[in-house]
C-alpha cells in the first residue's frame, strides 16, 4: 500500500455521484503494482483547471478537490508483461453501506432521568435535546452524549460506528457531523430542522447507509457525502422552506457536444398523496392537487412521513407534485472535469434557445435546473476531459 | 457555495483541460456495532434480563417473590416482562414491574429444585432471558407448634381464630380448610393434609410418610363419593374434579392402603374474595390405637351423611362437627399437646358424648349445640379421666334443649365450666365436685337446676344471656365444703336477683361452703369468677 502519490500508477476513469446514491464514487486503474493499494485505503484527487485558464493567464496554483474516498473491494487482473488494478473508491456512504445496524428503539422520554442512550431527554438543561431523526442519525454515527442529569456530569462518547472523529474518544475517525441538521423543526421559526420524533424504531439493518437514507426520506431530508466526504444530513434543497439558488450560469458556451434533453410528458403524475405522522402520534395527509390533475395516471403516495406542521406537509406535497411532473431532464456536457465543481442537488441555470438550424424549439432564459448525477471522465492526467450532468427541471419548485 | 467567478471563466475558454493527480492515503478501520464507546460504557445490544430471588430454598406452599426490576436495555426499551415459575405458572405484565412479584399461586406445591425464567421483550422485540434455581424443600409438619385451636394455626390472616370468649362466642369465619386424619392402623401414616384454593377449586395437598395412598372425595355438589384415584405417590395436588365448589367437600384418604385404616379430610367453604391460601388444617395421627378406624370431620357448611365417630380421637384434633340425625361421638378424646382446644359440635339433633376425654394439658372443649329443642338429644359433655384444667363451655343450648355440662370426677378440678351464653333454658347438673356422680332429676326449661359445687370446687357463674330472667332461678344448689362462690349474673340488670340465695331458698351449703353471689352487670364479658 504506497501511502503517496499514486498518479504515475493510476489511470483515472471515471469520477461521478448520484443523488440516489448519495455520495461520489471513482473508478480507476493502477498499473503494475497490485500491492499500490488496499481496501478501506483512502484515496485523494486533485485537479486543477489548466489549459484554457494557464494559457491565458498562467496557472495560478490553485488545486480542486475532485475525489476524497476509500477503496472498496477491487481486483486486478495480469499477464507476463503486466498487472492492472480495478479499483472503485467512494466516499465513506460505501464504508456505510457495508455496516450492520443493530436494531434501535429510540424514545424521547420527557423527563430527566434516562434509562439509556436511545432516550432522549428533552426536559433537562438550557436547550432541551429534544429528540429529532437528526439527532438519531447523530446518535448512529457517534457523537458525545450527556447521559446524566444535569447534563455534563457523566457525558459519553456513544456512537455505532467508529467513523465520526473526535480528538480524544475516537481519534482515528474520519468524517464529521458538522453538517448533520439536528435543531428540532419549528413553525414558524426553523422550517428546515429536523423533525421531532417521540418514538422510532430503526429496524435492524445490513446497511447502515441504506439506514440513514430511510430516516432521510421520512422528513425529505437528504444524507449524502459530498467530494469532500463531508456527510451531510439536511433538508433535501427542493422542499427547504427556500430553495438555494442557481449556482451557476449555463450557456451554450459551457456546452460541450450534444445535450440530450427527455421529454417527460408521458410520465406525469396527478396527485401526490403524503401521510405523515407526528411526535405525538398523531396522522396527517396532505394531497396536491386536492383533485387529480387528470382522469387517467399515477397518483404517487407515500407513508411513514414524519411531520408536525400541515402546512409544511402541504408543501411539501406541492413541491413532490412539481418535480413528479417536471418536463425535462437534460444531459449537459461541460467541458473538462468542470462537473467536479459541482455537487449533486446543486441548482444551475440554463440559458439556451433553439435556431432554426437545429430546430431545437426551447426557450430557456435562466431556466433553473437541478443536479441529479455527475459523471466526470478525466481522459487521462493533463489532458482534457468531459462532464456529463443531468439536470432536472425545477418546475416551480422554487418560488 | 457561490460559484467561482476566475474559474467560471477559465470554463468558458474553449480549451479545457486539468491537471490531475491522485494520491493514496492511510487506511481506515470501519467498525460498526452497538454503540462503540470511547473510553467508557460497553453496552448490550439486547436487554439485559436481571433475575433476584427473595431466596433461594424456600418450604412448600410458601409464599416467594422474585424482583427484576434491574433489567435494562441500553438500545431500546423494555415493554413486557414474564415470569416462568418452572412449575407451570406464569406470571406477566407491562414493564415496568411494581415491586415484588410473587408466585401466582402462593408458593411452590412440591420440593424440589424449580427453574425461574425471567423474559424483558424490548419494544423492538428483542428480549433476554434470566434465570435462577430455587429449591423448594419439605418443611417439618407444623403440628408440634400449632397453637390453640388448629384452625388457621398457620400465620396466614387473623380470621383463623376461633374466640370461645366472645359473646356469644363467636364461630368466626371458617374460610380454613378443617381436616380430619382417621386413625391408621400404623403410626405416622398421614403425614400432612393441607389444602389451598386455586381460583374456584378446592385442591387438597395429601401426602403419607408411608408413601403411597388413595384418595377420593364428595361435596355437596357432588353428594356421592367418587371413584378412588389410582395409587398416587407423594406429594400430590389434587383438583377437586374442576368444579367450583361453593361448599365443602369430604376427602377420603386410603393411607397406606392398609384397610381399614380409612382418613378422612374435610375442607371449609369457599368463600368469594378468599385469597388463594385458605388456610389449611393438620392433624397428626400418631402411633394410637389399631381399633381406630376412621373419623370423620366435617367443617363448617357442609352436611355430611351419618356419622359414626367410632374409637378413640387422636388428642390436638379442632373442630369436629356432627350432623343430622346421627348418634355422633367421639368415644374419648386424647389430647397430646398443650393448649389445644376442642371443638365439639353437633348440628341437628345430634346426641353427642364423648365418651371419655382424657385430659393431656391445659385445655378447653367448647361443645356446641345450635339446634336443640329435643330432651332426647342432648349435648353432653362429661368427663371420666382426668380433665384437670380443662374448661368446657356449653354453647348455645337453644330451645331448651337439655343440655348439660358437667364434670363430676371425683377429686377432680376443672377449671371452669360455663353455660349456654343464648337461651340456655336449662342447664342440667353442672358440677364439679366430690361427689362423683350426676344428678339425673328432670326439671322444667326455665329453671337451672341443680348447682353444685363441690367441696374442691372453684365458683360458678351462671348468666341469662338473653334476658328471660330464668336463668337466675336456681332452683338447688349445693355447695360443699370448700367449694367456690355460685354467682348469679344479669347483665341487663332486670332480672330479680336471688340475693345470698336462690328461688326457693333451698341452698344445700355445707360447712365451709360459700354463698350464692350475686352480681348485677360486673361486665358485659363472661367473667368466671368474682
Amino acid at each position: 500500500m504506497i501511502v503517496g502519490e499514486l498518479s504515475t500508477l493510476s489511470n483515472i476513469i471515471s469520477i461521478g455521484a448520484d443523488d440516489s446514491r448519495g455520495g461520489w464514487e471513482m473508478h480507476f486503474h493502477v498499473m503494475n503494482d497490485t500491492d499500490a493499494i488496499d481496501v478501506n485505503q483512502r484515496v485523494y484527487m486533485r485537479w486543477s483547471p489548466l489549459m484554457g485558464y494557464d494559457y491565458l493567464y498562467g496557472w495560478d496554483g490553485r488545486w480542486w478537490t475532485g475525489f476524497d474516498g476509500y477503496v472498496m473491494p477491487f481486483r486486478f487482473s495480469f499477464d507476463v508483461a503486466g498487472s492492472q488494478v480495478t479499483a472503485v473508491a467512494q466516499t465513506t456512504d460505501g464504508l456505510l453501506r457495508r455496516a450492520w445496524c443493530q436494531g434501535i428503539g429510540f424514545q424521547d422520554t420527557g423527563a430527566d432521568a434516562r434509562d439509556h442512550y436511545h432516550q432522549f431527554d428533552s426536559v433537562t438543561g438550557a436547550i432541551p435535546e429534544r429528540m429529532t431523526l437528526g439527532r438519531i442519525v447523530r446518535h448512529l454515527l457517534g457523537y458525545y452524549d450527556q447521559l446524566g442529569v444535569p447534563p455534563g456530569t457523566n457525558p459519553d462518547w456513544v456512537a455505532h460506528t467508529n467513523y465520526v472523529y473526535h480528538p480524544v474518544q475516537n481519534p482515528h475517525g474520519w468524517i464529521t457531523l458538522q453538517y448533520v441538521t439536528t435543531a428540532p423543526f419549528a413553525d414558524p421559526g426553523n422550517l428546515d430542522g429536523s423533525m421531532r420524533v417521540d418514538r422510532y424504531i430503526v429496524r435492524e439493518s445490513q446497511n447502515l447507509w441504506e439506514t440513514l437514507r430511510s430516516i432521510a426520506n421520512n422528513e425529505f431530508f437528504v444524507a449524502y457525502f459530498d467530494k469532500h466526504d463531508n456527510f451531510h444530513y439536511c433538508r433535501h434543497p427542493m422542499f427547504a422552506a427556500s430553495p438555494p439558488g442557481a449556482r451557476c450560469a449555463f450557456t451554450r458556451r459551457l456546452s460541450v457536444g450534444k445535450p440530450v434533453v427527455s421529454n417527460r410528458a408521458q410520465d406525469r403524475i396527478r396527485q401526490v398523496l403524503l401521510h405523515a405522522v407526528t411526535d405525538g402520534g398523531n396522522t396527517m395527509h396532505s394531497e396536491y392537487p386536492s383533485s387529480p390533475t387528470w382522469v387517467y395516471g399515477n397518483i404517487h403516495e407515500q407513508s411513514y412521513i414524519r411531520c408536525n406542521s400541515q402546512d409544511t406537509l402541504d408543501h411539501w406535497a406541492e413541491v413532490y407534485y412539481n418535480y413528479l411532473n417536471r418536463p425535462y431532464t437534460v444531459q449537459w456536457n461541460l467541458p473538462g472535469l468542470a462537473g467536479l465543481l459541482f455537487e449533486i442537488n446543486d441548482a444551475v441555470a440554463v440559458t439556451y434557445s433553439g435556431t432554426d438550424q437545429n430546430g431545437v424549439h426551447v426557450e430557456w432564459f435562466n431556466e433553473k435546473f437541478w443536479i441529479s448525477n455527475i459523471m466526470v471522465y478525466p481522459r487521462g492526467s493533463s489532458t482534457t476531459g468531459i462532464s456529463v450532468l443531468t439536470l432536472e427541471s425545477d418546475n416551480g419548485i422554487s418560488p | 457555495m457561490p460559484f467561482d467567478d476566475v474559474l467560471y471563466n477559465a470554463l468558458l475558454q474553449n480549451r479545457q483541460g486539468a491537471k490531475v493527480e491522485l494520491y493514496g492515503g492511510r487506511r481506515v478501520y470501519p467498525q460498526c456495532g452497538c454503540c462503540v464507546s470511547g473510553n467508557t460504557v460497553g453496552v448490550y445490544k439486547d436487554p439485559v434480563a436481571i433475575l433476584e430471588l427473595s431466596t433461594t430454598e424456600v418450604c412448600e406452599f410458601t409464599p416467594v417473590s422474585v424482583r427484576f426490576e434491574k433489567s435494562f436495555s441500553a438500545t431500546s426499551t423494555i415493554q413486557t416482562w414474564e415470569v416462568d415459575w418452572g412449575d407451570g405458572y406464569t406470571t406477566n405484565g407491562a414493564w415496568p414491574p411494581v415491586g415484588s412479584i410473587w408466585h401466582p399461586a402462593g408458593g411452590y406445591d412440591f420440593a424440589g429444585v424449580y427453574t425461574i425464567t425471567l423474559k424483558v421483550t424490548d419494544l423492538l422485540g428483542a428480549f433476554d432471558y434470566d434465570a435462577q434455581d430455587i429449591n423448594v424443600i419439605v418443611c417439618p409438619p407444623l403440628y408440634p407448634t400449632l397453637p390453640g385451636i388448629i384452625v388457621g394455626a398457620y400465620d396466614y390472616g387473623p380470621a383463623y381464630t376461633l374466640d370461645l370468649y366472645a359473646t356469644p362466642p363467636v364461630w368466626v369465619d371458617m374460610k380454613t380448610a378443617q381436616l380430619v386424619v382417621a386413625g391408621a392402623k400404623r403410626p405416622h401414616c398421614l403425614r400432612y393434609v393441607r389444602d389451598r384454593m386455586h381460583g374456584n377449586q378446592w385442591q387438597v395437598f395429601m401426602g403419607t410418610e408411608c408413601g403411597i395412598y388413595r384418595y377420593r372425595y364428595f361435596s355437596a355438589a357432588n353428594p356421592t363419593w367418587g371413584n378412588w384415584s389410582q395409587v398416587v405417590d407423594v406429594p400430590t395436588m389434587v383438583t377437586m374434579g374442576g368444579v367450583a365448589f361453593t361448599t365443602s367437600a369430604v376427602w377420603e384418604i386410603d393411607d397406606c392402603l392398609d384397610a381399614p385404616g380409612h382418613m378422612y379430610a374435610c375442607f371449609g367453604a369457599n368463600i368469594p374474595g378468599i385469597p388463594d391460601w385458605n388456610g389449611f388444617g393438620i392433624m397428626y395421627t400418631s402411633d394410637y390405637f389399631d381399633t381406630v378406624d376412621r373419623i370423620l370431620y366435617v367443617a363448617q357448611g357442609f352436611w355430611g351423611p351419618g356419622t359414626f365417630l367410632g374409637g378413640q380421637w387422636r388428642c390436638g384434633l379442632s373442630y369436629v362437627q356432627g350432623t343430622s340425625g346421627s348418634t355422633a361421638y367421639i368415644s374419648s378424646l386424647y389430647d397430646g399437646i398443650a393448649g389445644t382446644k376442642y371443638v365439639w359440635k353437633t348440628t341437628d339433633h345430634g346426641a353427642s358424648w364423648p365418651v371419655s376425654m382424657t385430659n393431656c394439658g391445659h385445655n378447653e372443649v367448647l361443645v356446641h349445640t345450635p339446634y336443640i329443642d329435643d330432651s332426647n338429644k342432648d349435648t353432653y359433655v362429661y368427663t371420666t379421666a382426668n380433665l384437670v384444667g380443662v374448661s368446657i363451655v356449653n354453647h348455645y343450648s337453644a330451645n331448651g334443649g337439655a343440655g348439660w355440662a358437667g364434670m363430676g370426677q371425683w377429686n377432680k378440678r376443672p377449671m371452669r365450666l360455663a353455660m349456654s351464653p343464648n337461651r340456655g333454658d336449662l342447664l342440667h347438673y353442672i358440677g364439679w365436685s366430690n361427689w362423683g356422680e350426676w344428678r339425673t332429676s328432670t326439671m322444667t326449661h326455665t329453671n337451672l337446676n341443680d348447682l353444685g359445687v363441690g367441696s374442691q370446687g372453684r365458683d360458678v357463674l351462671v348468666t341469662d344471656r338473653d334476658d328471660d330472667e330464668e336463668v337466675l332461678e336456681a332452683v338447688l344448689v349445693g355447695i360443699g365444703a370448700g367449694g367456690g362462690w355460685i354467682h348469679l349474673w344479669d347483665p341487663t340488670q332486670t332480672a330479680t336477683l336471688p340475693a345470698g340465695g336462690n328461688k326457693n331458698g333451698n341452698i344445700n351449703t355445707l360447712t365451709g361452703g360459700k354463698h350464692i353471689y350475686s352480681v348485677a352487670r360486673v361486665n358485659y364479658g363472661f367473667p368466671v369468677r368474682s
